[in-house]
């Protein structure tokens, strides 16, 4: 018997006009691992408030472990077998400590006191967080913050794990700790449904449910949905390793790596190129690629921003003090696009606020489009709005009823009024695909996840500034918005402008023309994102793009002279020459949907 | 939204929270002409009166209250801090801020919603100002001819302040559309 | 720029772990040692009854292995306030102050009253604060929570969910971190599009208008985010009613004599310190 059985779902926002669910039927397996996905606004969140009472059903039936959420008297009993985890760490804990904090559930079961402190106990195990059990919960990672959050879930004992977009917030290495223990706990037994953005995170799954506009539009394999076309419809993208082996597959059919790692690819390579007698030469095994180099240019003149040496602690003189960066020398030439990579934590958001002198070194200097903002006499207000940052996640900061009035802010701010300030405003705006005479009067509380960080970006860009500082602008959106967000950034560099941003995404860095990556407050590797992910080494902790892994891969096995590929079409490519087949002519990204 | 005691308890939590944020940080004081500051950390207890109710409203103030009592006994910075230490005049009357606030915006809320919100910030501001400075005079740490003054130059602002941020919050927070819903930037148009 | 840094501030005195006895004693029975502590402070009338009182706590604090310099320090930035309120005492003249005139400076006169009015206040600030200091030292924000939960449980027996207030309490521990992660990144954001804090203008009405880009949407994401704990709460089982809990402090006998003589001590202390012989006079 299915242990999730949804039938003719029906679900709308009071005063909504639309459905954001309609009509969804599906049912789900014990222990089975379900993937679920589609656009910001889809209906993927309201579907999982749906099966665990959070929201309220306008017709059609569900059942979870054969409760009814709608149901007052049987709600308990259905929570106390689902655990949930929601996408903000910090916003999910309830207590102050770590234990404490596990407790929470089990104790509104009114367990007695033994069985909580068992419970918590083995839930704390299985994530990884036994030694920090009377640790304040504000002081861990988010990555860490977050299995505790599944902790949290886990002392009541759920059959059935929830995770509405729960990996968005953590960075790479949190990520992968948090996916292998949902993949211990599938594989003891529970089931899982994984609301994610990320197409990696599908793979995991052995089902995937899609969702456009409140409508299921697919229900099957993650290989299956990566074969369809149309996925860009849907706001989906390919991961990078299904991509690749399908352009290769376009001119040479019978291509079909054995799973999604590098290694597979270049196994399925391997292979074809010797049954087509094309033998490669011996493997370069025992070749190392250099070190990462982090030796910076000397700074020019025109350079519009260079930080020497610089070091910052963090509430200095306390006892939560905490050195952030610890002697980074960085360069951005004027009209460059540069990008600081690293974990969370890395030093990449203090860099950046030494670029518009929201902080000052604690000891080397910065300068900031020609000038030392430490200097007497320096005006901060105007170099801030010449040297313009959006803060991580900066529609936090919204604060007017209207879109217009928000973005208006910032000039008016630098003292522009009437037909200039509107000028300024209407441009910002079109910049980011909010036309003004639709979005002016729009409430700000209105609008969708996206819309708001594109309208705080608006807020930023219509100060005009030179150079323009985004702390990871990609945070958190659906892939449709991350691309829109990275088109931005190639815009606006590609207008003269200089853009230095942030990063953990690998992927995103190689749209850069230099990366800078850093690790612990310290810049660690420095180059173009060609030298840094494929002429030397990673550092340790870094994991190059896929695509760029694959070619390492593929040049190390003898296969090619040198890596040259960083995303998907480019390693196809490769792959292609390596079989002797050219490349297919003129087809632009994602022109391949008509294939068979 | 569904109203719950759930939602009652966080929302009062929270907004404890920024209360007690604004105080311990000085975020709350902003200097004023009198030469006393000007303080918005009772704003807090008028947002959950009206978002909450009445309840809601006076666990914010009795939270905010107790902030202060242990913020003046702790660390004290102005003048008349010392006299906080007396629950009566920290706690007491900010219990009161948030029923007043609520009493006054359920008597007008509805069609006269921003009225009413800008009415709720400027009563449950007075009631906060007036309690304060009454208990300071009963307990000898000012004259009774100063209440009038102190009111004036005070607490009126306060009161502005108070409307000014209660309307920004409950009205963006509920959806409820300001000035016909037109953008302000609209007005520049023409310039 | 230092003022961005809010953590800094964020703290209502600060727990030392040092497992001491003191620190072992379960939240009820560190509540009745505040109760007994606070309440002579603030009853005492001779400024020396204080006094005492403060260097009671202070050889708790010997016992508790909290440095009594660590409570001490907290002293200092309540001087200027200090000075500030004896020269209100000194400067104002106090209707039927008819104690002896001590110093004549031209129209001021600095009298034995005004004095002792001084030093009584100024010894019950330092008693209270030394007494709240050593409390925020040795309960820990869980324990000052389970605490009023404790207090509040004979509520829970007749019916009445007090354990809600524990809880309202312990959200608002939680949340003022996250608020000053928040404020920052407000002001930054603000700072970032050219709004001005603080710096260069001195006209106040500009300087609220300044504020309101932080308020607002501190108090928007504040209720935003308590949205999202909501649902994490309720998905978590939690509807507002009775619960057990993980955290438990068994009192052995030893620790309950030592309650009964904290509430006999409030008593019998407070009684003394109000009564307590004035060298001075009525007025002290």
């Amino acid at each position: 018997m299915a242990f999730v059985d949804v039938r003719g779902l029906f679900h709308r926002y009071p005063g909504s006009p639309v459905h954001s669910l309609s009509d969804v039927s599906f049912q789900v397996q014990p222990g089975e691992y379900l993937a679920v996905l589609g656009a910001n606004g889809s209906g993927k969140s309201t579907l999982v408030r749906c099966l665990d009472g959070l929201a309220e059903i306008e017709s059609g039936t569900v059942l979870v472990g054969g409760l009814d959420p709608m149901n007052a008297e049987q709600l308990a009993d259905l929570r106390s077998r689902v655990g949930l985890v929601f996408q903000s760490p910090a916003d999910q804990l309830v207590a102050s400590v770590v234990e404490e904090d596990c407790a929470f559930g089990p104790e509104n079961l009114g367990l007695p006191r033994e069985e909580i402190a068992r419970r918590v106990a083995s839930a704390l195990e299985a994530a990884g967080l036994q030694a920090e059990r009377s640790r304040p919960a504000w002081a861990l990672s988010a990555g860490q913050q977050q299995r505790l959050a599944v902790a949290g879930a886990l002392a009541l004992e759920p059959e059935l794990l929830l995770l509405d977009e729960a990996t968005a917030m953590i960075d790479p290495p949190g990520r992968t700790g948090f996916l292998d223990l949902i993949g211990r706990l599938n594989s003891d037994g529970t089931t899982v449904i994984h609301v994610t953005h990320s197409m990696e995170e599908v793979l995991r799954a052995g089902r995937a449910l899609v969702l456009h506009e409140g409508r299921l539009v697919f229900d099957g394999t993650p290989a299956d949905l990566f074969e369809r076309p149309g996925l860009e419809s849907w706001s989906l993208s390919r991961p990078a390793s299904l991509e690749a082996a399908r352009r290769v597959r376009f001119a040479f059919p019978g291509f079909r790596p054995a799973g999604h790692a590098p290694e597979d690819f270049r196994d399925e390579l391997s292979r074809l190129a010797r049954a087509s007698g094309k033998v490669p030469a011996s493997p370069r095994t025992d070749v190392s690629l250099p070190a990462p180099a982090v030796s910076v240019d000397p700074p020019r003149e025109d350079d519009a921003l260079v930080l020497d040496k610089v070091a910052h602690e963090y509430l200095g003189g306390t006892e939560l003090s905490r050195l952030a960066l610890d002697g980074v020398s960085l360069r951005v030439g004027k009209g460059e696009l540069v990008a600081l990579v690293g974990a969370t934590g890395s030093g990449k958001s203090s860099a950046l606020q030494h670029g518009n002198a929201l902080l000052a070194p604690s000891s080397g200097s910065a300068r900031v489009l020609g000038l030392d903002p430490a200097a007497k006499g320096v005006d901060l207000k105007a170099l801030r709005s010449r040297a313009a940052l959006a803060v991580q996640r900066p529609e936090t900061a919204l604060f007017e009823t209207c879109v217009g009035d928000d973005v208006a802010f910032g000039p008016r701010n630098q003292g522009l009024r009437g037909r200039a300030l509107v000028e300024r405003v209407r441009s910002a705006m079109a910049r980011v695909n909010l036309p003004y005479a639709d979005f002016r009067d729009r409430p700000v509380r209105a609008l969708s996840g996206g819309e708001k960080r594109r309208a705080a970006m608006a807020g930023v860009l219509a100060l005009d500034p030179e150079l323009l500082l985004l702390d990871e602008p990609c945070a958190g959106l659906d892939p449709a918005g991350r691309e829109s967000a990275l088109a931005l950034q190639a815009a606006l560099s590609s207008d003269g402008r200089t853009v230095a941003v942030s990063t953990h995404s690998m992927e995103d860095a190689t749209r850069a023309d230099r990366v800078y990556v850093l690790e612990r407050g310290r810049v660690v590797a420095e180059g173009s994102s060609a030298e840094v992910f494929l002429g030397t080494e990673p550092p340790p902790g870094l994991e190059r793009p896929w695509a760029a892994e694959a070619s390492v891969l593929m040049w190390r096995a003898g296969l090619t002279d040198a890596p040259t590929a960083l995303d998907a079409a480019a390693l196809a490519d490769e792959a292609l020459a390596v079989l002797g087949v050219a490349p297919p002519g003129g087809v632009p990204r994602g022109g391949l949907e008509a294939a068979p | 939204m569904k109203k719950s005691v759930v939602r009652k308890i966080v929302v009062a939590g929270v907004l404890s929270a920024v209360a007690a944020f604004l105080g311990l940080t000085r975020l709350g004081y902003i200097p004023w002409f009198s030469g006393a500051s000007l303080t918005v950390m009772h704003v807090p207890a008028i947002v959950g009166a009206v978002l909450e109710g009445p309840i809601v409203g006076a666990v914010i103030g009795l939270v905010f209250g107790l902030t202060s009592l242990l913020q003046a006994a702790i660390a004290p910075t102005g003048p008349l801090d010392p006299a906080f230490v007396n629950p009566l005049i920290s706690v007491l009357p900010r219990l009161l801020v948030g029923p007043a606030a609520f009493l006054a915006y359920a008597a007008f809320r509805g069609k006269l919603e921003i009225p009413a919100l800008g009415l709720s910030g400027i009563v449950g501001s007075l009631v906060n100002t007036m309690l304060v400075v009454a208990a300071l005079a009963l307990f000898g740490f000012l004259t009774w001819d100063l209440f009038w003054p102190v009111v004036t130059a005070n607490g009126l602002p306060e009161a502005g302040a108070a409307a000014i941020v209660n309307v920004a919050v409950v009205a963006a927070w509920k959806g409820v559309a300001r000035r016909g819903g037109k953008a302000s930037i609209a007005a520049e148009e023409d310039r | 720029m230092k003022d961005l840094e809010f953590f800094r501030n964020a703290t209502l005195g600060q727990y030392v772990d040092s497992h001491s006895r003191v620190h072992a004693l379960a939240p009820l029975t560190k509540y009745l040692g505040l109760f007994a502590l606070a309440a002579p402070a603030l009853a005492s009338r001779p400024a020396y009854a204080a006094l005492a009182v403060m260097a009671l706590g202070l050889l708790v604090a010997l016992a508790a292995k909290v440095r009594p310099a660590f409570l001490l320090r907290g002293l200092k930035p309540a001087l200027p306030a200090l000075a500030l309120i004896m020269a209100l005492q000194v400067l104002l003249s106090w209707p039927g102050d008819e104690s002896a005139v001590l110093l004549r400076l031209g129209p001021i006169d600095v009298t034995l009253a005004e004095l002792a009015n001084s030093a009584r206040i100024a010894a019950r600030l330092a008693a209270l604060m030394v007494t709240l200091g050593l409390f925020t030292a040795t309960a820990s924000e869980s324990q000052i929570v389970h605490g009023i939960e404790d207090i509040l449980s004979p509520l829970s027996r007749l019916g009445i969910p007090a354990h809600r207030l524990a809880l309202v309490v312990g959200i608002a521990f939680r949340f003022i971190p996250i608020l000053a992660g928040e404020a920052e990144l407000i002001v930054k954001a603000q700072a970032s599009r050219g709004a001005d804090f603080g710096s260069g203008t001195r006209n106040p009405v500009r300087r609220v208008k300044a504020w309101l880009p932080v308020l607002v949407p501190l108090m928007l994401r504040a209720l935003e985010r308590s949205e999202s704990l909501v649902e994490a709460m309720e998905a978590r089982g939690y509807s507002g009613g009775l619960r057990s809990r993980l955290a438990s402090y068994p009192v052995g006998s030893g620790e309950k004599a030592l309650r009964a003589g904290l509430v006999l001590f409030a008593v019998v202390s407070v009684i003394l310190v109000s009564r307590a012989p004035s060298p001075f006079g009525t007025w002290l």
